[in-house]
């Protein structure tokens, strides 16, 4: 992930980036690379300081809520459902976009825009 | 460096101005999106109204996020019992407010008609859930939150979401959604124009005349209806870090939370300040003056949040079932060190955002037409 922050950095202030599809690939399947990094670091964080919440202070048990084992299953159950649900629109909305490209903008700037109308027929109808 | 007593009042009175910033900016977002299927016949009406907050939105939240993590900070106690006892509630109004960045985002993406009626009603129920939920925990106050501290000051909640919609609650709950909706509407008044401007004057005149009515029969339910008050048994002394188990505190019904009106009588302003509020809000949505109206709802929105924290003042979350384990302002407060830390903080960064927000409200104003929506419908939100 930092490699990739340094070649893009150094292609950015180039201006060439788009003339290394090599990179543009490798920024494509880094993606999830933030989301790990997040993860196993707070895995690491959270699971190496037990049994303390605070360091030496505070211990977990005496730290978490009086909440009931329903009610935490039932807010994770909820929040994955409401996220899953908002991923699906996302994912819709996204790929919809990303093929309409910039000229979804209706500014007469674009690829597609400049080219007969034929071409834009491809893709779907311009919201 | 500041003596503790003093630092704990400090605090109290800025997490009043952090409630009151959130309830003036972030309410006229919330009131707005409530009435805006109301309001908005057309789609350039909705989207006119969406466009008069789409850019101040988030900027409004941050007042909310702020007094969030101020009370982690200033009252960690009061946080936690609050937020881990009111824990449906609470993710009620979270879920709600989820519905507002997606709907922004989403609606005008498509012209599906029924995706978009989907969506405004996604962003009416984002902004009508949380004006009534927090109106119904600020009733909730005044009867007790039925919870109990143990000897590590662990709190036990034993009430159920169901009991919080009790009718003293619930008509708290209808003053604080009138009163953000009325506050949305005089908004929308300053912002848009022609038929919309119309629709909103009306709905702030009934938002209001509602707030009005709701609002003097909490008062004198509180007064006639023999609800206890708590207060101190045996005087503290304020200026020491205390615990909060090791105090007596009693309940009694006369003069009940009207106690600090009485000892204090300068403190009846604020439901004045409502009451005054209301009134011009009511004559001057009538006369369609938009300026008069904002003022007048502003006015509305200071008095009642003042007023509930003068009656509650200096209790913060009273138990129901334990008044022992009651939090009060100085008792479920930092260590003097954090308090004094934390004012440094917000003297700097409290006139940053007022400065920044001020900025982007000055180069964003203007009244949004439904000619400038259509001439832009593919920028704008």
């Amino acid at each position: 992930m930092l490699l990739l922050f340094i070649l893009a950095t150094w292609a950015v202030a180039k201006r060439n980036a788009e003339n290394k599809p090599w990179l543009l690939k490798y920024a494509l399947f880094a993606l999830p690379l933030p989301w790990i990094a997040a993860q196993t670091g707070w895995y690491v964080a959270e699971g190496g300081r037990q049994p303390w919440s605070i360091g030496e202070i505070l211990p977990t048990h005496l730290s978490t809520s009086s909440l009931s084992t329903g009610d935490v299953w039932g807010s994770i159950i909820a929040l994955a459902a409401f996220y899953t649900a908002l991923l699906i629109i996302e994912m819709y909305l996204m790929i919809k976009f990303a093929r309409l490209g910039p000229s979804s903008l209706h500014t007469g700037k674009y690829h597609f825009e400049k080219q007969e109308p034929k071409a834009t027929a491809n893709g779907e109808a311009l919201s | 460096m500041i003596e503790y007593e003093l630092l704990k009042i400090i605090w109290w009175v800025l997490v009043g101005v952090l409630l009151i910033g959130f309830a003036l900016t972030d309410g006229f977002d919330m009131g707005s999106m409530a009435l805006m299927p109301f309001v908005g016949k057309t789609d350039s009406e909705r989207r006119a109204a969406i466009n008069t907050i789409a850019p101040h939105w988030d900027g409004n939240q941050v007042w909310f996020i702020t007094a969030g993590g101020a009370l982690f900070a200033a009252w960690p106690m009061v946080y936690s019992v609050a937020f881990s006892g009111m824990y449906w509630a609470l993710l009620l109004v979270l879920f709600a407010l989820f519905l507002r960045p997606v709907g922004f985002d989403y609606r005008s993406k498509l012209e599906n008609t029924k995706w978009r009626n989907s969506w405004d009603w996604g962003l009416c129920i984002g902004g009508a859930v949380p004006a009534l939920v927090f109106g119904v925990a600020f009733g909730n106050l005044f009867l007790g939150i039925p919870f109990s501290l143990d000897s590590t000051l662990r709190s036990e909640y034993t009430g159920s979401f169901f009991a919080l919609l009790n009718p003293f609650a619930l008509v708290c709950g209808v003053v604080s959604l009138s009163m953000l909706c009325a506050h949305g509407g005089a908004w929308l008044m300053l912002r848009t124009d022609e038929a919309l401007k119309q629709r909103s004057a009306k709905a702030t005149q009934i938002m209001a005349i509602i707030f009005l009515i709701c609002f003097l029969v909490i008062g004198a339910w509180l007064y006639f209806g023999q609800m206890p008050g708590y207060s101190y048994a045996v005087a503290i002394d304020p200026n020491a870090a205390l615990n909060p188990l090791a105090k007596e505190v009693v309940t009694n019904s006369n003069p009940g939370w009207m106690n600090n009106y009485s000892t204090y009588p300068v403190t009846k302003v604020a439901p004045v300040l409502a009451i005054l509020g209301a009134i011009i809000a009511i004559f001057a949505s009538s006369k369609a003056k938009a300026g008069l109206s904002f003022t007048g709802t502003s006015l509305m929105i200071v008095g009642a949040i003042l007023t509930a924290g003068f009656a509650l003042f200096p209790f913060l979350l009273p138990s129901s079932i334990n008044p022992n384990s009651s939090l009060t302002m100085w008792d479920a407060v930092s260590s003097h060190l954090t308090l004094g830390v934390m004012t440094v903080a917000a003297c700097i960064f409290v006139p940053l955002i007022l400065i920044y927000t001020s900025w982007s409200y000055y180069k964003m104003w203007g009244v949004i037409t439904n000619k400038h929506i259509e001439s832009n419908s593919h920028s704008l939100y």
